[in-house]
């Protein structure tokens, strides 16, 4: 290598031609002054083919005015020029050198142009040296076609990740509603049993007391003076137990026993219906029974925070699982119990819209901050103290409504009070409402 | 060896002599490949940063860059041009370097041909002045982005000096403007400094 005269022309020339990659050299004009193997095998055109015409006649796929000014820019500035494979894949049209395995059909090239002086330091023409990338480009292809399917997969998991959490929240609301639903049914049925018997016992006494009554008179009118005279103390007796005071006292005793017993069994009856063991199903439901047997059961948390005024419409009776809505309301309305103060008030009012109906549960008490209001129908979402709201009534409202074909809204006031509105329409679309059902059953 | 952090006031304004010349060559051979009036500002250098591992990049190119190119230079003086392109990329010199469509493929080409150029006219500039050699491997995109938001700051860098020149061209009417951000290893930097001291001697 000391020696540079032991290295002939021919020498290097027949390096530059043997060497691996495309090595072209043109002038200023783009004529062709040498082309090498690489080029031949790649062109199909042999060497004595290729020079002497300009670039554009042996490689019409070059663009002419870029080519033109990148060669140009070489001479000008006498500066390196390059092309990539991931802007310009494809600067020479050649075939794919993975014939067999490849899916690609042609050769990627990185391509360098560099200014070539003669051996005085003229400027001679611009060098192209074609290097092939195709196994690279290949693999770097296949590379960002699995990052892009793994992007894909990433998102759908998140969104199947999102819904797992949302279906858990819910299985864990739905299953804590059914122990209680459990407790309420077998409590109701146990009362049931006596206060049947003693309803029953009720009326009979009633009649019998009638009965008595009828006979007193009868003895009564058939006792004349005499015989009263004779039994002083009768009358005595009598005047001691206050007998006719007794005898109106015992009609209202009676009558009041009656009306308690109704009250229990109506409770007892609402339990039933609330926790609606059965009803896990679509079926034709009347949202007022609902209402009104879901304020029975939590009439005891409501009756001494707030009055509640009922504004129902004239709605007919809807297609929906009576239990999951029943749910909503109670969540509706123990929230608005929640957020009323003194002289609290809730109002309820229904009616028809868009061919569906709605209920509103309207209450006057401290409102929802602004910042908070779109996120009251997050899971696990909750601004009551530790212990006392799992932060899953509201979300669970809002899936069940959504699981109806319905929309719960909300508008609220910061100090003036909140707005939950419920619209549902009257029937289910037919697929899904058969779809769901079946996953319910189970 | 010195690091160019510690340059002199009078070693910062010969750094600025030697780039303002180079920019001034770049700018009359660009105007003799386009054949247009094409005008180069006056490279401002900002103050030169040394930094570990991240650069310490002016604020308004943590704004406004869109898509960062690089390129190596390699020799005696050995480093990385950074080339910082706002929204609009190159687009303004399409025409005068040929491209005739504006798809997204050309527009990084656009750019990295820009990169070449604008490497080339500094570093070359620069090293015929220091006498030496340099060569420069093929430019890529480095950070492309959608959004702005610190694309600069996701880079892992190795140990270098850091000097930003800002860089604003006129082609024709179009004011086109971009910021380069040439980095030197610490180990070759001496030569830079070399021969800012004998452009100062031979004053």
């Amino acid at each position: 290598m000391t020696d540079n005269k032991a290295i002939s022309r021919e020498t290097l020339e027949s390096m530059l031609k043997a060497i691996n990659m495309g090595v072209l050299l043109v002038d200023h004009d783009c004529k062709v002054l040498f082309s090498n193997h690489f080029m031949s095998i790649n062109s199909g055109r042999s060497a004595e083919e290729l020079v002497g015409r300009t670039l554009f006649e042996v490689f019409p796929e070059l663009p002419e005015v870029w080519t033109r000014q990148k060669i140009n820019s070489v001479v000008t500035l006498q500066n390196f020029a390059f092309t990539s494979w991931q802007q310009r894949p494809h600067l020479f049209n050649f075939e794919s050198t993975r014939p067999i395995s490849g899916l690609v059909g042609h050769m990627y090239q990185n391509c360098t142009f560099f200014p070539v002086q003669d051996a005085d330091g003229g400027s001679l023409g611009v060098g192209l040296a074609i290097s092939d990338t195709t196994d690279t480009a290949a693999r770097q292809l296949e590379l960002t076609h699995l990052n892009e399917l793994l992007e894909e997969e990433k998102s759908a998991q998140a969104l199947l990740i999102a819904r797992l959490e949302e279906a858990q929240a819910q299985l864990l609301q739905s299953e804590k509603m059914a122990a209680i639903g459990q407790l309420a049914a077998g409590v109701a049925h146990e009362i049931n049993n006596p206060i049947g018997f003693v309803c029953s016992n009720v009326n009979s006494l009633r009649r019998y007391l009638v009965d008595l009554f009828a006979l007193l008179d009868a003895y009564e009118q058939a006792s004349d003076e005499k015989h009263a005279q004779a039994h002083p103390e009768l009358a005595a007796m009598r005047d001691k137990a206050d007998y006719d005071f007794m005898r109106q006292d015992i009609d209202e005793l009676i009558v009041e026993s009656v009306e308690g017993l109704d009250r229990v069994t109506r409770i007892v009856k609402d339990l039933r219906e609330f926790s609606h063991v059965d009803s896990y199903e679509w079926q034709l439901a009347d949202l007022h029974k609902g209402l009104d047997s879901t304020l029975n059961v939590i009439w005891n948390e409501i009756k001494f925070k707030a009055q509640v005024i009922k504004r129902y419409g004239d709605i007919e009776p809807i297609e929906c699982m009576g239990s999951q809505i029943n749910q909503v309301f109670l969540n509706l309305l123990i929230n608005a119990s929640h957020a009323v103060g003194v002289d609290g008030e809730i109002i309820i009012n229904s009616g028809r819209e868009d061919g569906g109906v709605f209920v509103e549960v309207v209450d006057n008490g401290h409102g929802i901050p602004l910042d908070i209001q779109n996120r009251i129908f997050e899971p696990f979402f909750t601004t009551k103290p530790v212990g006392m709201g799992s932060g899953l009534g509201l979300s669970l409202s809002y899936s069940i409504i959504v699981k109806h074909h319905g929309r719960l809204t909300v508008e609220s006031e910061p100090g003036r009070g909140s707005c939950f509105r419920a619209w549902l329409p009257l029937r289910q679309p037919q697929v899904q409402a058969h779809a769901t059902s079946a996953v319910e059953g189970c | 060896m010195e690091t160019l952090a510690a340059l002199t006031e009078d070693q910062r304004d010969a750094l600025q002599e030697l780039m303002n010349i180079a920019m001034g060559q770049a700018a009359e051979r660009l105007a003799r490949l386009t054949n247009t009036m094409v005008t180069l500002s006056v490279p401002f250098i900002h103050p030169l940063i040394r930094e570990q591992d991240n650069l310490l990049i002016p604020d308004h190119l943590r704004r406004s860059s869109m898509i960062v190119t690089r390129q190596s230079f390699l020799g005696e003086l050995r480093g990385e041009v950074f080339v910082c392109f706002g929204s609009m990329g190159a687009d303004k010199l399409a025409e005068l370097l040929g491209y005739s469509d504006g798809g997204p493929a050309q527009q990084e080409e656009l750019m990295l041909d820009v990169t070449n150029i604008l490497s080339g006219a500094c570093i070359s500039g620069l090293a015929k002045q220091v006498a030496i050699q340099v060569s420069y491997d093929a430019p890529s995109i480095l950070v492309h982005r959608e959004e702005s938001a610190n694309a600069l700051n996701e880079l892992n860098l190795n140990e270098h000096l850091a000097m930003v020149l800002e860089i604003r061209f006129e082609v024709q009417a179009h004011q086109f403007s971009c910021d380069l951000l040439i980095c030197i290893t610490e180990r070759t930097a001496g030569v830079v400094v070399r021969a800012i001291d004998r452009l100062l001697y031979e004053l």
